[in-house]
């Protein structure tokens, strides 16, 4: 039923390009669905343990890229202050990029940069490295709403994940609508349901005991429903995660998040 | 895990004397149970954070024994005395002899 | 439902504050069998009382517990904890923490995050100036995930 539905939403968005409409119409953040112990983690950043990867972040974005570039760059060479160069960037992610020819993520852009930039390695995708940067550059945009595009060449990209999102997937033969979008606030366990918003990563998850990206936490529900799953940094991930953002549309910024 | 036992302290920078104040410290480290297996299949071993000191011109405050059943990336929260002015000290190690420290000066008013 | 728990529960309240006037149960407080915690103790007596033990009854994640310690005492020169140990009754090494506390401490409270393997009894301990040790016990009751993950 929720896959004709999808295939009709998809036939009408190709026909017309009508504006997509979100099942939740107001979305809640991840954290809401949490205990009050995990709240005042997230909250306070003296006890947040995420904020060890934004500093270290930090240290990263002033320092040279050893051994690879000729000219040891570093983020801050080009981008100056991030506090104020990437204040905001974090909200509109993924965004299409023309000369990749495809959506990035913020973990896309780094890699980006540090190739054709800084003439270095690309960091791999959940390295601590990749993700104290992650974190660091997120946390620029703590507290202001996502703004994620889907116009123009991303729309094809959005679509992908929004059929992504509403395929049965794996031995339990669920998609991510069942749990997120028809039973979210109801109990599995001891836990309730969120809506699956995407707006607290990178986040710090008492399960990992680490701090990890979305990719990583995708992959967590594709294990969990017992799914083949994709790669960190793969399309589909990449395609779901602007369907996610366009859905978190309003949530803030919460990097580092903390969650269970 | 994050390298050289990164650490966030957090403290006022001055305080009257005889007030009593928060420290704040988060350090970056697994605290690793020795039960975990790596993507390899091998298992990790034990490696904790042993101790944890925080002394106040020298003199020790916060002498912390610590074990596995300490969760990973530790937090502690404790509170001093404003005496005179002067440095807080941190200094911890794990199993494997990794040695973090850190410091954070105070200024006491009277 | 909600009137019945409440009545429920005030009927227990009553009953705890019962069982605490009685200064026969007081004397016997029931503290778990850990070996490492008899070590400590060595024979001395800890008695139930003036250390607060602050931890969720239903943890989150058995990986990050939020855990207070909060010791009711002046901590002047001569009046002082100087120590406070915690145990765990199920953890594969059953003692989590001992804090030696210098006389600069102002306040006898501390704050940390704790792993527990699994529904167990806590125990902090807390050692004063004169040589009295003081405790605490509770129950914190762990939940697996639902939705397991590959760690």
């Amino acid at each position: 039923m929720i896959r004709h539905l999808a295939l009709l939403t998809l036939a009408l968005g190709a026909c017309t390009s009508v504006a997509p409409i979100r099942n939740i119409a107001e979305p809640r953040s991840g954290v809401t669905f949490t205990s009050n112990d995990i709240r005042k983690l997230q909250n306070d950043d003296a006890a947040n343990p995420g904020m060890l990867w934004v500093e270290q972040g930090k240290a990263l974005w002033r320092a040279g890229v050893e051994g690879a570039g000729v000219d040891n760059k570093s983020c801050a060479s080009c981008h100056g202050d991030a506090e104020q160069a990437m204040r905001g960037v974090a909200a509109r992610y993924p965004v299409y990029d023309a000369a990749a020819g495809n959506i990035l993520n913020l973990e896309g852009r780094i890699n980006q940069c540090r190739v054709h930039r800084q003439h270095a390695e690309p960091l791999r995708y959940e390295s601590e490295g990749l993700l104290a940067l992650t974190s660091y550059v997120a946390h620029q945009s703590r507290g202001m709403p996502i703004q994620a595009s889907i116009d123009g060449p991303a729309r094809p990209h959005f679509e992908a994940g929004q059929a992504h999102y509403v395929t049965r997937q794996g031995q339990l033969n669920l998609s991510c609508a069942h749990c997120h979008e028809r039973n979210w606030g109801k109990m599995l366990l001891a836990e309730p349901i969120s809506q699956g918003q995407s707006n607290g990563f990178p986040a710090y998850r008492l399960e990992w005991q680490g701090l990890g990206s979305l990719h990583r936490r995708l992959r967590a529900c594709q294990f969990g429903i017992r799914a083949e799953r994709s790669a960190a940094g793969s399309q589909e991930l990449l395609d779901l995660e602007l369907y996610l953002a366009w859905r978190a549309n309003g949530l803030p910024v919460e990097a580092p998040g903390v969650r269970r | 895990m994050i390298s050289d036992l990164l650490s966030r302290i957090q403290a006022p920078a001055s305080v009257r004397r005889g007030e009593v104040f928060a420290v704040r410290v988060t350090l970056a480290h697994p605290m690793e149970t020795g039960f975990r297996y790596d993507e390899h299949g091998t298992q990790t071993p034990y490696n904790v954070i042993n101790t944890f000191v925080c002394a106040y011109n020298g003199r020790p405050v916060f002498t912390a024994a610590l074990s596995s059943g300490i969760a990973a990336n530790p937090g502690f929260e404790f509170f001093i005395r404003a005496r005179d002015s002067g440095e807080l000290l941190f200094d911890w190690h794990d199993d494997e002899g990794h040695q973090g420290t850190a410091r954070h000066a105070i200024t006491v008013t009277s | 439902m909600a009137t019945r728990f409440l009545k429920r529960r005030r009927l227990l309240l009553i009953g705890a504050g019962l069982a605490c006037a009685s200064p026969l149960v007081r004397a016997q407080a029931d503290w778990p069998s850990i070996p490492a915690l008899a070590t400590l103790l060595g024979g001395r007596t800890l008695r139930p009382g003036r250390v607060t033990l602050e931890i969720p009854k239903l943890a989150d994640n058995g990986n990050s517990v939020p855990l207070t310690i909060t010791v009711d005492s002046p901590m002047t020169e001569r009046e002082r904890v100087v120590a406070i140990h915690l145990f765990s009754e199920r953890n594969p090494r059953p003692r989590i923490a001992s804090i030696a506390l210098g006389p600069d401490v102002g306040r006898a409270q501390f704050a940390t995050r704790i792993r527990l393997a699994g529904t167990q009894h806590i125990v902090a301990v807390a050692e004063m100036a004169d040589g009295a040790l003081w405790g605490a016990v509770t129950e914190v009751i762990v939940t697996q995930s639902a939705c397991i993950d590959d760690i």
